[in-house]
């Protein structure tokens, strides 16, 4: 160390040193000439100390920084990771280091299980976490039942050998959500789209009480065909450290500052809304390019600070720093937010602060409700609408908001009408089920508003979105019974079975102080229906359409539930019965259909040219595309569907755009086009996935694990099939359960594992047929052969696994089945693609029929 | 130690009870070895520690819950940039001891780290300088230890200061210019530039 200043010798030199660095170098000279005539000694030290301030090197890093090679030495794991490749864990071997981060390492690793090869990726984590074992073991199946399109699952966890915690995720072949995106230059569009795919996964978690808490892009990959899957759900918990006394009771674990909300520094609980306010900063980083704080996210005590207590930035003003710094913001972060300024910026950044508010409890309540919110932004038909959380964050209150809320979401395109004509008689969707504004019992002046634009939002395929507005009118309206009653309908067709008895039984409290039959019966028929009570639900609706003979939507579901029944012509004047004169319901479009279907195909033909017409109403192709179904012209079916899918596309009609695209691939199929009829499915799986109708899009992935199969594609069949599993382990459905482990043993040449149970005995055949295809598997013939005949005696043939059977047939050159056509088009669809493998595709469709189609 | 608690020590280590402060600053201490020590857990394979990440999540367990009332408190910047200080320094001479080849935890060090170990002599070292500028200059030693131990910007130095940024700046320059005289080795050789 040199010799430092003496403190009277600095005392004399620090004004003089001060005055010298106001100073400019030729100023500075004269200055210290000025000095040398009265001391020689103290311009010397002066020069010295100007020349150590101009020195650019020393002190310039914090110390903190120079302390972290210390840090390093004393890890015992310092060294390089690479020695791990080669060795092996838990029962996989790792092939690759992919990549290090923050917790450790991941690697690519490979499971070889009895000639079954499944490639895994493998995360260590360094260091040490006491009770992470414990931990886990409680997690593991929670977290191992986290089954989501957009989740990449947990497969496994524990310790090595060597006691380093490790977990074993499945494979994602993608990168990061802002690289892809900046990558592929997407639109503002484009990426809302990903984030909600994000926003799904998120909601479904929250259903099961998990929280993610480590949102950020590298836990976001984007794989090659454009979909999101999140990594290390649940991780960031398992490795929360030692839980001691004082100061270090709440440790959190890892986290990533730069997306951390405040109950992150702060030390205080996370919950769902932890996810929320992450999710706020990946929507920020993504759509602005940037984070939403001005402060340096390098500087963690700023940063920290920032998140704690300042405003974030709005986007608008974001892209205005973006515009004065030209050329030094991201550049497609600049484009997008050009884009969007342009559009409803203002809307965008309502739902980005209320997501990044600083309060979890100002935050949106749940995923689902920022998923609408986001959704209606996408939606051009509702340009008109602010966001809930522009309303929220303007601070109007809960009773204006309910009100003001229903005038502007008031009503939606495709025909426009004003909201004052709009009576409950009026619109289908307002009459599906009978409601009259004197069953509502509302305390609130908003609520019949929000309860009406429920219903049509419903009516437009938008569930989530429908059931967000419900819960809202349920929290600002203490009386009505009729939010809690359409939810525990609508969750119960979503699958959200997790959420039905809180909504059946805030229903069932609401009605008690209610004496209300039309209600009573009501609830009885919903409650019966999603039950599978067929015999009580015929009843109960038939009730109802005593006093409310217009609710169409129960003549409806009495019609479907005849024709399971084989009542076909019981079912056809059930909907007879039924008076449209426009469209307005998806569900009428069945309605008119199924009509058809069930045997009045030229009633339904006559009735679809009497509806009003509009050139860009997508219901009404959708339901030209069906009938011309019926009517046995193939080409002319897929052609229209594919018509649909743009309209509903440009109509934000993405129910019609999501079913459309599955029945046009499926029609593309089998009309034997396959390479066209690929991407249609693949299109087809994300979308219905992202709708949570995971049955349809299981069905389009057992479609694309067929189309695999016609290629010659192991690996693919592989891929879909499990794509499939893994969408229908988000519901409970046996037959489509069933289809799938028949469709899989036959593709992949395993065995079917056979039912535990049957819950219904009619479904004798699928038992003689699982044993027939397992005997058929393990080489016994003559078994599977007379199993075969024992499930065709069972009536097998009859049921939607006659595919099966059928290809299980020629495979034991047993006698054929008959294949009919499947009219009405009921699923499980999957089995529409079997026929591909029989080479009897078009047979689904029934034979042409002449019918006069003049308009 | 919860978050009334903590206020309270802060208040009176505020309104100059001795023996709060030491108490405030025997937690600061003890949390920043706590941490230090996590984040030397955590910190496995090729990682480098994130020091602002090390610094800012003991300034947020020590300030949590009390961040308000912290806003304007010189006095809890000092106790923190101290016990900061202390902690680094703690590692860095730990790290020396190493260096210089001490039993079993030698074995495990690269060449690479034997190499780095440089650093640490040079916070060592800039400590010593400090206490020299101590001696001279209380008032510049203070902001030499609130932004290199304590981690904490200029901005948030002036605002607890009542001064500007500008005037911060210019402490921190004759602060380094007299540390860097005290180092000669430091201006010449060493330290990277940012």
């Amino acid at each position: 160390m040199g010799v430092a200043l003496a403190p009277e010798r600095w005392r004399r030199l620090r004004p003089l040193l001060d005055r010298a660095l106001d100073l400019d170098d030729a100023a500075r000279a004269h200055f210290l000439r000025e000095l040398s005539t009265e001391d020689d000694g103290l311009r010397v030290d002066l020069e010295r100390l100007i020349a150590r301030h101009q020195a650019t090197a020393g002190l310039s890093r914090p110390a903190a920084e120079l302390a972290s090679p210390a840090i390093e030495v004393t890890d015992p794991a310092a060294d390089s990771p690479a020695p791990f490749v080669g060795r092996r864990i838990g029962p996989y071997s790792l092939t690759r280091l992919l990549g290090a981060g923050g917790m450790g390492a991941v690697y690519e690793g490979q499971r070889i299980d009895g000639g079954f090869r499944q490639t895994v990726a493998i995360k260590l984590v360094s260091g040490i976490h006491p009770g992470l074992n414990a931990r886990f073991e409680r997690e593991r199946q929670i977290l191992a039942e986290l089954r989501h399109p957009h989740i990449a699952q947990l497969l496994d966890g524990g310790e090595t050998a060597d006691g380093m915690p490790y977990f074993a995720l499945e494979y994602i072949d993608g990168r990061p959500i802002t690289e892809y995106a900046d990558a592929i230059a997407a639109d503002v569009d484009a990426r809302l789209r990903l984030l909600i795919e994000v926003a799904e996964a998120l909601a479904y978690a929250h259903r099961r009480n998990v929280i993610h808490r480590d949102i950020k892009p590298s836990n976001i990959l984007v794989s090659a065909d454009g979909h999101v899957k999140l990594l290390d759900f649940g991780i960031a918990k398992l490795l929360k450290g030692d839980s001691g006394p004082t100061l270090t009771q709440q440790r959190m674990g890892p986290m990533t500052p730069e997306y951390a909300a405040p109950e992150q520094f702060h030390g205080s609980e996370l919950s769902a809304a932890t996810d929320v306010y992450q999710f706020g900063v990946l929507l920020f980083r993504l759509l602005a390019g940037r984070l939403p704080y001005r402060a340096n996210a390098d500087d963690g005590l700023a940063w920290a600070r920032a998140v704690s207590e300042q405003e974030p930035l709005s986007l608008t003003s974001a892209l205005k720093d973006a515009r004065r710094a030209a050329g030094a913001a991201t550049p497609s972060g600049e484009v997008t937010l050009r884009r969007f300024a342009l559009r409803r910026g203002a809307d965008l950044d309502a739902i980005v602060r209320r997501c990044l508010a600083k309060a979890p409890g100002a935050r949106y309540p749940s995923m689902d409700a920022l998923i609408a919110d986001l959704q209606s932004y996408l939606a051009p038909a509702r340009a008109r609408r602010p966001p809930r959380a522009l309303l929220a964050w303007a601070g109007v209150g809960a009773l204006l908001l309910a009100a003001y809320v229903a005038w502007f979401q008031w009503p939606s395109p495709p025909t426009t009408v004003s909201a004052a004509s709009l009576a409950w008689t009026d619109e289908p969707a307002l009459i599906a089920f009978g409601l009259r504004p004197e069953n509502l019992y509302t305390e609130q002046p908003g609520t019949e508003g929000l309860i009406r634009q429920a219903l049509l939002t419903e009516g437009r395929g938008d569930a989530p979105a429908a059931l967000a507005l419900l819960a809202s009118a349920h929290r600002s309206d203490r009386k009505s019974p009729v939010p809690a009653l359409l939810s525990s309908y609508w969750v119960s067709g979503l699958g959200r079975q997790e959420q039905l008895q809180y909504w059946q039984g805030e229903a069932r409290q609401r009605l008690a102080g209610i004496d209300d039959p039309y209600l009573d019966l009501l609830v009885q028929f919903f409650e019966s229906d999603v039950d599978g009570s067929v015999e009580d639900s015929l009843r109960y609706a038939a009730a109802i359409l005593e006093v409310r003979p217009d609710a169409w939507f129960l003549r409806l579901a009495r019609a479907h539930a005849m024709s399971r029944r084989n009542l076909r012509e019981a079912a056809v004047r059930e909907l007879q019965a039924i008076e449209v004169t426009r469209l307005g319901h998806r569900k009428l479009v069945d309605a008119i259909a199924d009509r058809g279907s069930f045997g009045d195909l030229a009633g339904a033909w006559a009735q679809f040219h009497k509806l009003e017409r509009s050139a860009d109403n997508p219901d009404h192709t959708a339901l030209h595309a069906r009938l011309t179904y019926s009517s046995g012209n193939l080409v002319g079916a897929r052609d229209l569907y594919l018509e649909a899918v743009a309209l509903g596309r440009a109509t934000a009609r993405f129910d019609i755009e999501a079913r459309g695209l599955l029945w046009a691939g499926i029609f593309t199929g089998a009309l034997g086009e396959y390479e066209r009829a690929e991407p249609l499915l693949r299109q087809a799986r994300t979308r219905l996935g992202e709708r949570s109708q995971f049955h349809y899009a299981a069905d389009a992935a057992l479609a694309l694990a067929q189309l695999a199969a016609l290629h010659g594609d192991a690996v693919a069949v592989r891929a879909e099939i499990d794509s499939a599993r893994q969408l229908l382990a988000n519901i409970r459905d046996t037959e489509q359960d069933h289809l799938l482990d028949l469709f899989d043993a036959r593709l992949t040449g395993t065995a079917p594992s056979l039912p535990e149970s049957l819950d219904n005995p009619e479904e004798g055949g699928l038992l003689e047929l699982v044993r027939a295809r397992i005997a058929a598997q393990a080489g016994d013939l003559d078994g599977a052969r007379k199993a075969l005949a024992r499930a065709r005696s069972a009536g097998v043939g009859d049921s939607a696994l006659v595919e099966e059977a059928a290809l299980l047939a020629r495979e034991l050159d047993a006698p054929s089945f008959t294949l009919r056509p499947i009219d009405p088009p009921f699923g499980p669809y999957a089995r529409y693609s079997a026929r591909w493998a029989l080479g009897v595709g078009a047979s689904i469709v029934p034979p042409p029929v002449k019918l006069e189609t003049a308009r | 130690m919860n978050r009334p608690q903590v206020t309270h020590l802060l208040d009176a280590a505020g309104g100059g009870d001795a023996a709060a402060q030491r108490e405030l600053f025997e937690l600061a201490y003890a949390e920043l070895k706590r941490i230090a020590r996590g984040a030397l857990h955590r910190s496995g394979s090729s990682l480098t520690v994130n020091p602002t990440s090390l610094v800012h999540e003991a300034y947020m367990k020590i300030a949590r819950g009390a961040v308000g009332s912290l806003n304007d408190s010189q006095h809890f910047y000092s106790l923190f940039a101290r016990a900061m200080r202390q902690v680094l320094l703690d590692i860095s001479r730990q790290g020396g001891t190493v260096k210089h080849g001490s039993g079993q935890l030698r074995a495990e060090l690269t060449e690479r780290i034997a190499d780095e170990a440089r650093p640490l002599d040079e916070l060592i070292e800039i400590d010593g300088a400090l206490r020299q500028l101590e001696a001279a200059d209380p008032e510049l030693a203070q902001i030499v230890e609130w932004h290199f131990f304590g981690g904490l910007s200029f901005v948030e130095i002036a605002a607890a200061r009542g001064v500007t940024e500008r005037t911060v700046r210019r402490h921190w320059e004759m602060a380094r210019a007299f540390l860097l005289d005290a180092l000669p080795g430091l201006a010449t050789g060493a330290g990277s530039a940012d």
